[in-house]
């Protein structure tokens, strides 16, 4: 059995099972020899036993979030996508050319730049007054020089070099199923851009029959935060939305203050067009800076609401939104 | 992980019938799989999209006793880090903007904000925050449930390898795990 080499207090080398070991007897095909050899040495050394309890807990963590995110997840089948681009290799390949002319792009702008910024990124660690004394004024024409030739070598590359790999006449290939043209997934399937131009809302009614619009047409999707007396005892954020499509699925996204990730929660709307979500806010950090609702369901339109802003919970103020919230 | 060598013989005479087939039955754990990995559920789509178009090119060029989830996986794989290390040479040069608002690469979909959702955003970042291959290593053995055989075909190593490499990723994510928890419970004595 591999194991660590250590030497226990009473001075006698004992073989401990190490960290590998251990996370194969927790979730492993192991042999049987091997397995009862680790947990009799288990049942005598304490060390372990507090060793294999952190791995167990961290695996068992890792599983659990694991298993539970990807059963929570839904795609959209891939079948027909795929099955068009091999029935329809030419625009297919439009679209790799594409992606390639994208990526060849980015890299010749990147790559003469590298060491460039490298240059000033090592510069900005030290104090500033040596890195001022230490910069070579000769640098200065060569970093100009690196620019300029990546700006010329860009523009040259999109002008000419590229062209010359694209087809020609897409539609004379002779394919018998022509498909207009294959977009990838992020664009074939656009999200309605949110401008944070929107004002922030503070109290707006939870339900749509509390609702009263003087405007005529249906009333907008909105969602307003709605936690109880109960729900404030228990540290509870509830926000509620209203005027949405009955049934539709509506995905919340979400900025909190210590994160620049948006996250995004599903929700049902119910047989009234509305929705409730609540969490509870063990801190302030699990306030949001800014959340609104979108409704996601396929071959619907994409009501948005207003985005939610300043939010005050209990002792928390959500911080005014930056950029970096979006 | 089965040998199937009929599906992969149907495959290599490029049957369409079981290409579907195949795609209906991996699409949904390699597409979150690359969702996990990437955390941007549009990219891993896209991943996922381009993983299966290789598979139906190359698949020719294999030999008939392939271990065929392990190489599409192993494709994904590929892809995914791919993905990672260009994002993070983008990040570095400064042409991702980490904040803008739709196409920014963390998005995550963290299903049920309810009791466990403090726990699971940690999980996520902590995972985000390690080393692609890393990263790779727990989600294909904690997430897809591949045993250390199995991701040895997938990332090209021998088992050994493997079950060393995820020692190391676990004790790393433990380590960072328990900052993020760290940096949390001081935020909260901050705020109250």
């Amino acid at each position: 059995m591999p194991g660590q080499k250590r030497v226990s207090e009473d001075v006698d080398e004992i073989v401990h099972p190490d960290d590998s070991t251990l996370l194969t007897y927790i979730g492993q095909p192991f042999p049987d020899k091997a397995r009862s050899n680790v947990r009799q040495h288990l049942a005598l050394c304490e060390p372990c036993q507090l060793r294999y309890g952190e791995l167990k807990s961290t695996a068992d963590l890792l599983t659990e979030t694991l298993a539970h995110f990807e059963n929570a997840q839904y795609y959209p089948p891939l079948t027909v996508k795929v099955r068009e681009s091999i029935q329809n290799p030419a625009a297919a390949r439009l679209v790799r050319l594409k992606r390639r002319k994208e990526r060849l792009r980015e890299d010749l702008a990147l790559y003469p730049l590298l060491p460039v910024l490298f240059l000033l990124r090592s510069r900005r660690l030290k104090p500033r007054n040596m890195a001022m004394a230490s910069v070579p004024v000769a640098a200065i024409p060569a970093v100009l020089f690196l620019v300029l030739l990546a700006v010329f070598v860009v523009l040259a590359s999109n002008s000419e070099k590229l062209k010359q790999f694209q087809p020609s006449d897409v539609t004379s290939t002779g394919v018998a199923q022509s498909t207009p043209n294959i977009l990838p997934h992020s664009v074939a399937t656009p999200i309605t851009p949110i401008t944070p131009t929107a004002k922030p809302v503070k109290a707006l009614p939870a339900f749509p029959e509390t609702t009263v619009t003087a405007t005529p047409g249906p009333p907008k999707p909105t969602i307003s935060l709605c936690s109880t007396t109960s729900d404030k005892t228990q540290s509870r954020l509830r926000f509620c939305g209203s005027n949405f499509s009955a049934g539709d699925q509506v995905q919340l996204v979400v900025t909190f203050a210590f994160s620049r990730t948006r996250y995004k929660f599903l929700v049902p709307v119910s047989a009234q067009g509305i929705f409730q979500i609540s969490w509870i806010a063990s801190n302030c950090k699990w306030v949001p800076l800014s959340i609104y609702a979108q409704d996601v369901t396929p071959g619907h339109t994409a009501e948005i609401s207003q985005i939610l802003q300043n939010i005050q919970f209990l002792n928390c103020n959500s911080p005014a939104p930056t950029a970096a919230a979006g | 992980m089965v040998m199937d060598v009929q599906a992969v013989e149907s495959l290599r005479a490029k049957d369409a019938r079981a290409f579907c087939s195949l795609i209906e039955r991996l699409q949904q754990p390699v597409t979150a799989y690359l969702h996990r990995l990437v955390g941007n559920r549009e990219v891993a789509l896209d991943l996922a999209q381009d993983t299966f178009l290789q598979v139906y090119k190359e698949i020719e060029k294999t030999s008939p006793d392939l271990l065929l989830d392990a190489w599409i996986y192993r494709i994904a794989t590929n892809y995914g880090l791919r993905y990672l290390n260009r994002r993070r040479l983008r990040l570095f040069v400064g042409l991702d903007d980490p904040s803008c608002p739709e196409d920014c690469n963390h998005h995550l979909m963290v299903p049920g904000p309810e009791s466990q959702a403090e726990t699971r955003i940690l999980v996520h970042e902590t995972l985000l925050k390690m080393k692609p291959q890393d990263a790779a290593c727990l989600h294909l053995h904690y997430g897809s449930g591949f045993t250390y055989e199995e991701i040895s075909h997938v990332l090209g190593m021998t088992p050994e390898a493997v079950r060393k490499r995820v020692a190391r990723s676990v004790e790393k994510f433990r380590a960072l795990y328990e900052a993020s928890t760290q940096t949390s419970k001081e935020a909260n004595s901050n705020c109250r």
